[in-house]
């Protein structure tokens, strides 16, 4: 290649080598290193090896009985959360992309809750939804249903933040939108030939050629869902009976409302050790499941 | 088969396709319902006075007191200089450069990545793909301590320069360091074929110059994408400086709002005009940027 | 695309014209010594408002200062109280709550007190024992409070009830009537979170046997047997539509705004701070009247089970230390707060019913406002005569300064919240109770 210099791509990689080792690098070490001391005043901490930790797993220590619930609690969110979010997106996406009319209208009207995103406003309106007079009671009301207490038991509380988190289902319904246009139509011409059902269609050729897709987004969302914060702290605020009381809410109090960043760090890397447990137990599942075109 | 035959199962063939015709226009029309029916209300709620006790959007008791004294948000308005207004500045403060830097910086690292030969690029890229999978919980509390470490917190604490008060929220931004947007421009960059940048070197352009004038044009809609997802989580963004928080006058417009229930002074209806106001601006955005957006995050190659 | 970047960025920068206009009013204040003071408090309405104009009091009387208001609202307050003290960026006057001395160790962040030279004798005499460490005194007190009962007489009313009950007894039969008369919708008190049950059942245990929940050498002064007691009390409430049978039929966690409180109407009555009153008064409509109850009793002419403790403090940042016109101007400005008249009739009883003498008795000689009237300051006289009285019968109902710490307190709460939810029984709340609150009591006060 003419003119090419060879320090170019290193020179202009510098910002973000620095910006790895000062944002990404560091603090994932400082984080343990932080996990292994204990504050004893202002201006003391002291060494105390994994005590952080093993205090986590205690059933007697009152952090340890609360990690353990947040935890609890953090993976019913996800397992809850993640499918449904991929199952809608899926159908809905794949609804869009058969003949539809005004298909730009429902593709932006499906979109615009997930721009509001996690927006305080939107979480705010949540709670006004579910309260006991709220929205959702009403419609319930319209047929004829008893109100239900969302906020008053623990799988309403977790219901109410769960239906937050689906209803903003867009953008993984666009990345699945776009790759069943990938899917090349003679797949469906075949089908059509042999009498398939859309249902099958769906079943048997949209659903395998997305396997790809559905990992990706899948692990995007389940590292996602297992940071939850906003919905829990502004819509439940871990209520009731801590029953919402997700683990990204539980260290933000111990870290930065009771001024724990010790303990706070260890809790952040038994999430990260959770979250890498399941990532790479989805990945090397991937190979019975997944298929690739080529 | 005689055409009775035929002819039933032509039937019963169209009764099918009808259905799952309007099966169809069922799942989307109950689905647009949900998605923006809570939207709607809101917004008729934002006209009632009192509570809305109805499931119709219709407010009940009509009034415009609500939308009168948004800005001047009651309450929080005994307090003398702030607005809503104000609190947009604040959020305004972190969004503007976070969302701007950080589309051309991490533009310019995949281009590298994904354009360039050198050694190492394969350790880069897959420290890209690694720390995409990182959960940002594990950064926040060293980050924190970095911050407001005595060596930097002269830096943005209490600062009067725009920008800079939040500087924790958007430093990052210039080296880089968002993963997703990064991977995002290499999955484009991928689908242009090298050809255009190759027939570019030969009639003697340099890197640069391809960037700028050959892949720019292409990459548009996928720059605008990036930008835009940008936009959007960073106004959304509540941890963020809620971690940070300090001064009141520096509250961005996620501590606001949640400051701002319904009390004494506030009714229900200024509680729901300023969601209102809250979601406005990134939706705004949307519109203006979703011709762009729409059709083109589809071949954003965010493809597994 | 060029219009759409033309649009935004006009749109932004109208934001940042107009929220620059806004910061426009630092103001130079010519004098000898001009000093830039700050203060920072967490409120409501009223209490901003009776801020600011005695600011501008202040600023008034001592053109040489400007103070710089920074006001929050409660929640949130403390973490950022704590981010700024972190780096000694917290104002110079700055209040707060009198547990956070311990939880927050104001020993290293705040300022003593004694070298600001304040006259503490304008206090009433141990006024300042529970802001004291070290022989450290680390903040002013403005004012006490303990837990009342406010009641809504309208619901009483409307059942036909015509005298305010004082004893336990009597609010249980006021609890059947008003069941009776509006088919169960409608309770004596209605809806207590668990931090408000746990005091009532804490003041009744106290009245029937004379002792602080946490004792002297800071453990658990109650029985498996006295526990018992008192969850079978909060249950005979329960039973009687005195408190909702349940929480989970309410799920409203902001007393003053619950529908069932301002809307409907269906609960008669609060138990509450009595510095807390006023959103919960200014909340109902103009047709129905909140009254002060004082503490239910289990016999009449009783005054007992009253727990009080400092409502809230002024404490003072150690960047004041070295710089002698700003102790100074701090010593005035919480001088003005506490004894100028103009000020106090100014800020009123938004901060609760003054301690310091001074004040305090520009408050009571005033006729207009009359301000002897409002519930704040009956809450307070009551709270002052139980507690005066039970001092007398060598009782000491001080709340202990851990009692109400974010931690510590979820070791009652919970399982009390548990109860009320009726997911626990008494018996499995008191287990949870016994089993972790000597413990974590004293894992919290090490630190």
């Amino acid at each position: 290649m003419v003119g090419e210099k060879k320090w170019l791509p290193y020179v202009l990689l510098i910002p973000w080598v620095i910006g790895f080792l000062v944002f990404k690098l560091y603090p994932f070490i400082n984080s343990f290193y932080l996990s292994l001391f204990e504050k004893v005043s202002p201006i003391q901490s002291d060494y105390v090896g994994l005590a952080n930790y093993a205090r986590l797993f205690s059933k007697t220590d009152f952090f340890g009985q609360q990690f353990i619930n947040s935890l609890k609690v953090t993976f019913k969110y996800v397992f809850f959360t993640v499918p449904l979010v991929l199952l809608v997106s899926l159908i809905i996406a794949y609804v869009l992309s058969r003949k539809i009319k005004g298909v730009r209208f429902f593709r932006t009207a499906f979109y615009v809750p997930t721009v509001l995103g996690a927006n305080v406003a939107v979480v705010l309106l949540w709670r006004e939804l579910f309260e006991n007079y709220g929205l959702v009671n009403q419609g319930l009301a319209v047929f004829g249903l008893d109100p239900i207490n969302w906020f008053g038991t623990a799988a309403g509380a977790m219901t109410s933040i769960i239906a937050l988190r689906v209803w903003q289902f867009g953008s993984t319904m666009l990345i699945f939108l776009a790759a069943i246009k990938n899917v090349p139509d003679s797949l469906y011409e075949a089908a059509r030939i042999d009498g398939a059902s859309p249902l099958k269609q769906f079943t048997v050729i949209t659903v395998p050629m997305l396997t790809p897709v559905i990992l990706f987004n899948g692990v995007m969302r389940l590292v996602e869902t297992f940071q939850v914060f906003t919905s829990a702290k502004l819509i439940t605020n871990g209520g009731p009976l801590n029953s919402t009381h997700v683990i990204n809410l539980y260290i933000y109090e111990v870290a930065f409302e009771n001024r724990n960043f010790n303990l706070g760090s260890a809790m952040s890397w038994i999430l990260f050790l959770i979250i890498m447990v399941f990532t790479i137990i989805i990945f090397r599942s991937s190979k019975y499941w997944v298929y690739y075109q080529d | 088969m005689d055409t009775n035959t035929a002819q039933r199962i032509l039937s019963r063939n169209r009764a099918r396709r009808k259905l799952i015709q309007s099966l169809k226009y069922l799942i989307i029309l109950a689905t647009s319902f949900l998605m923006l029916y809570p939207l709607l209300w809101l917004i008729g709620a934002s006209f009632n006075d009192g509570l809305m006790t109805g499931f119709s959007f219709v407010p009940k008791n009509f009034t415009v007191q609500g939308w009168l004294d948004a800005f001047k948000a009651p309450g929080w308005g005994s307090v003398e200089g702030y607005s809503l207004f104000r609190a947009l500045w604040n959020t305004m403060q972190y969004v503007i450069p976070r969302t701007i830097i950080m589309t051309l910086s991490t533009l310019l690292v995949a281009y590298v990545v994904a354009r360039m030969r050198f050694k190492g690029r394969k350790l880069i890229f897959a420290l890209i793909i690694g720390t995409l999978l990182m959960p940002a919980t594990i950064f926040r509390i060293p980050l924190f301590v970095f911050w407001t470490s005595d060596l930097l917190s002269p830096l943005w604490e209490g600062s009067n320069l725009p920008f800079m008060p939040f500087l924790p929220l958007w430093a990052g931004s210039l080296f880089a360091i968002n993963s997703f947007s990064v991977f995002m421009y290499i999955q484009f960059f991928r689908s242009i074929p090298r050809d255009l940048d190759e027939a570019a070197y030969i009639d003697g352009a340099n890197k640069f110059q391809v960037l700028y004038y050959v892949l720019m044009p292409m990459i548009k809609p996928i720059i605008i994408t990036v930008g835009l997802l940008l936009f959007i989580s960073t106004f959304n963004d509540y941890q963020g400086p809620l971690i940070y928080r300090g001064d009141v006058d520096q509250y961005p417009l996620s501590l606001v709002l949640p400051m701002l229930g319904k009390d004494s002074t506030n009714t229900y209806a200024h509680v729901f005009t300023r969601s209102i106001i809250g979601v406005s601006l990134p939706i705004l955005v949307f519109f203006l940027a979703q011709k762009h957006f729409i059709s083109n995050d589809a071949e954003s190659g965010i493809k597994g | 695309m060029k219009r759409l970047c033309l649009l935004i960025f006009t749109m932004l920068l109208s934001f940042a014209v107009i929220a620059c206009n806004e910061d426009t009013t630092t103001t130079s204040v010519t004098g000898e010594e001009a000093v830039e003071l700050s203060f920072s408090w967490w409120g409501t309405t009223d209490r901003n408002v009776a801020t600011y104009s005695a600011i501008e009091l202040f600023e008034d009387m001592y053109p040489q200062y400007t103070v710089v208001a920074d006001q929050s609202t409660w929640d949130g307050y403390q973490t950022s109280l704590y981010n700024k003290l972190e780096r000694g960026r917290e104002s110079d006057v700055f209040q707060i709550n009198y547990n956070w001395l311990y939880s927050m160790d104001g020993e290293y962040y705040f300022m003593d007190l004694n070298e600001l030279g304040l006259d503490f004798s304008m206090w009433p005499e141990d006024e300042h024992l529970p802001l004291t460490i070290d022989g450290k005194i680390l903040g002013v007190s403005l004012s006490e409070t303990g837990y009342v009962f406010y009641l809504n007489w309208a619901v009483y009313e409307e059942a036909g009830i015509d005298s305010i009950p004082e004893t336990w007894d009597e609010l249980i039969a006021s609890g059947q009537i008003i069941g009776e008369n509006s088919g169960g919708n409608k309770y004596a008190i209605g809806r207590l979170d668990a931090q408000q049950v746990a005091i009532l059942m804490f003041s009744w245990l106290a009245q029937k046997y004379g002792k602080n929940v946490i004792s002297e050498t800071n453990t658990l002064n109650f029985s498996r047997e006295e526990l018992q007691e008192g969850f079978g009390f909060i249950n005979t409430l329960r039973s009687n539509n005195v408190l909702i049978p349940s929480n989970q039929t309410d799920t409203h966690t902001v007393g003053p705004t619950n529908p069932n409180w301002v809307t409907y109407q269906n609960y008669g009555g609060v138990l509450q701070w009595n510095t807390a009153i006023s959103e919960y008064e200014n909340e109902l409509p103009d047709t129905s009247n909140l009254v002060m109850a004082g503490m239910f009793q289990q016999n009449t002419g009783e005054h007992l089970g009253m727990y009080k403790k400092v409502s809230m403090a002024l404490a003072v940042s150690k960047n004041v230390e070295g710089n002698e016109a700003k102790k100074l101007a701090v010593k005035r400005f919480i001088e003005f707060m506490t004894t100028d008249a103009d000020a106090i009739l100014a800020l009123g009883v938004d901060r609760g019913v003054p301690s310091n003498q001074t004040a305090h008795d520009v408050l009571y000689n005033s006729t207009d406002p009359l301000f002897t009237e409002t519930l704040e300051w009956q809450g307070h006289d009551f709270v002052q005569q139980c507690f005066d009285n039970q001092v007398n019968l060598g009782q000491n109902l001080y709340i202990h300064p851990y009692y109400e710490h974010d931690i510590f307190r979820q070791i009652y709460e919970m399982p009390i919240e548990k109860f009320l939810f009726n997911t626990y029984t008494a018996t499995q709340a008191i287990n949870d109770i016994l089993a972790n609150f000597d413990s974590t009591l004293l894992s919290v006060m090490e630190g």
